[in-house]
């Protein structure tokens, strides 16, 4: 649906986005992820058609951003960061207005802000002021006129930041609603999101493309296998000691912790060490309290991709 | 078209509901309303032709510019330090549609302000019980005058707008360029060798104004505002299309 080819984007002398190439799949929710200053918002706001490239091509649904400018932006939907919106206007007219500027009828303008408005959660607050109204639902407000249109392509940048939580869910919601009929690119620095929402993840940074892999992929590849964590009741110094001695354990972290011990194995292999572990403690004579296989959270790959820390 | 009428509703739907606007209006009409009661207190007695009375004076286009100022200083401006700018530059408008759409609400909300102006000979001819007489084609052609130069500086104020970060600067620089722009035009017209008092009694926008009214069509006059009107337009657009490529 959405096909990226070596795009550059350049501003005075800095280059923002190079030779950046993916493509995503209709009807997939996509995650554009990395540091501040990684040219997300670049690349967003070049698919959106807001900038123009520096080079490389993009095309979506068949269309290209060079030679269809206008046709392809009806197909997009697209929320802009900090969801700007005309503070001084009620809901209602807000949208209104957003669908006579994408060319809509009356009567299908009518239609589908009964249905935005209900989708976004935004039935009570219809003819209230957008300058009136919290964060959450201005931004609520900025994705029912992306929505608006009835595109086929959602581009979100950032639409969760800058939420307390409950709106931050709220927004989460809508587009998990739309997970599948529509295909969704959203940049984030929430990695908790990006796993939550997308089916892939494309993680940026200093404008190249690092990693383009599913949440589950790409912990898997850049670190480790597997890692098992475990609590035993041994000297620390055996339980080192006899955890580097287990068949695959590649790195072993331990430490006291009153008179038991905390211990991290991880391999390189895909092999689950949890029977290795217990087999040990068994022999040794050890008491075991938890047992369990430890997940390298999204956050930890994020750090190792991109050698930074991360905004969440 | 129907893109630049959309570009227009949406600008008049924001416009109107802002109440600076009214207030702006309001400031106009009364500052213009007196300027015009003192002048024909001043020159009752003397056969005074109304238009002069109306737009005669140096005050009346001091204060038009600066209605034109408040006007568009907003109008990209305010949409650029906001964001919202994205949102007109990512719907399937061309630029031309995005800025025929931004000058022409300008400009229908300068005509909006400046209309009650030419009911006010005849609010003097009613309290003066017919004393005063009103040549309609006078007012009326005047007040065309008026709009075609306001619509010159509209287009130089929405270029400003295009160009500015946000709406205080744009404000200044409108205000500072169209007053240059009146002194020169006035100083141009007056020939240099023209004294200072010469110079303001013909700035050459007034001295338009005045043959318009008095049905004298100095077609340089208007090629000139009517070109000029449609460059500032095109170098907005230009503008506009630069913010792609910054």
């Amino acid at each position: 649906m959405i096909e990226v080819k070596h795009l550059t984007r350049r501003y005075a002398g800095v280059t923002a986005v190079d030779d950046l190439s993916f493509s995503v799949e209709a009807g997939e929710v996509t995650a554009l992820l990395g540091p501040n200053g990684a040219g997300k918002t670049t690349t967003v706001r070049v698919l959106a058609g807001y900038l123009q490239p520096t080079g490389g091509t993009v095309t979506v649904g068949g269309l290209s951003l060079d030679r269809d400018a206008l046709e392809i932006r009806r197909h997009i939907g697209y929320l802009p960061e900090n969801a700007p919106v005309y503070p001084e206007l009620r809901v209602r007219e807000h949208l209104e207005l957003m669908g006579d500027l994408y060319g809509m009828s009356l009567r299908k303008r009518l239609q589908r802000i009964e249905w935005v408005l209900g989708a976004c959660g935004l039935g009570e607050t219809a003819n209230r002021i957008i300058g009136q109204l919290s964060r959450g639902y201005r931004q609520r407000v900025g994705l029912a006129a992306a929505l608006l249109h009835d595109p086929d392509v959602l581009i979100l940048d950032e639409p969760t930041a800058g939420l307390d939580p409950n709106q931050g869910r709220a927004i989460r919601d809508v587009i998990l609603g739309l997970a599948g009929s529509r295909t969704i690119l959203m940049s984030t620095h929430s990695l908790a999101e990006a796993e939550s929402l997308c089916r892939r993840v494309l993680i940026l940074n200093r404008g190249k493309l690092v990693a383009l892999d599913t949440p589950a992929d790409l912990r898997r590849r850049s670190l480790g296998c597997s890692r098992v964590a475990a609590e035993i009741r041994a000297p620390l110094e055996a339980v080192r000691e006899k955890c580097a001695a287990i068949v695959f354990a590649d790195t072993v972290e331990a430490e006291a912790a009153g008179e038991w011990v905390r211990v991290r194995i991880t391999s390189r292999e895909e092999t689950d060490l949890r029977a290795d572990v217990f087999n040990l403690a068994v022999r040794e004579h050890w008491a075991l309290r938890e047992l369990r296989a430890d997940h390298h959270t999204l956050e930890e790959v994020f750090m190792s991709l991109t050698g930074e820390e991360s905004h969440e | 078209m129907n893109r630049i009428l959309a570009v227009w509703r949406k600008e008049m739907a924001v416009q109107l509901v802002s109440p600076s606007l009214y207030g702006i209006a309001a400031v106009f009409l009364v500052v213009t309303g007196l300027n015009f009661w003192k002048l024909s207190v001043e020159s009752a007695g003397t056969p005074t032709a109304m238009s002069v009375l109306l737009f005669g004076p140096m005050f009346f286009w001091i204060i038009t510019l600066a209605l034109i100022t408040a006007l568009t200083m907003r109008s990209f401006a305010e949409e650029t330090r906001s964001g919202s700018l994205e949102l007109l530059m990512t719907a399937p408008l061309s630029d031309v549609d995005l800025v025929g759409g931004k000058f022409s609400a300008a400009l229908t909300l300068f005509a909006l302000i400046l209309l009650p102006t030419a009911g006010y000979p005849w609010i003097l001819r009613a309290c003066s019980s017919g004393v005063w007489s009103v040549d309609e084609m006078q007012v009326v052609m005047g007040l065309a005058g008026v709009l075609l130069m306001g619509a010159f500086y509209t287009s130089i104020g929405v270029l400003i707008s295009a160009l500015s970060r946000g709406p205080v600067l744009a404000a200044l620089g409108i205000f500072a360029a169209l007053s240059l722009i009146f002194f020169l035009d006035a100083f141009w017209y007056a020939g240099p060798s023209g004294s200072v008092q010469r110079f303001l009694d013909y700035a050459s926008a007034i001295q338009h104004v005045m043959d318009f009214s008095r049905g004298i069509l100095d077609s340089r006059a208007v090629l000139f505002y009517l070109s000029g009107t449609g460059l500032m337009v095109f170098m907005t657009v230009k503008a506009i299309e630069s913010k792609r490529w910054r």
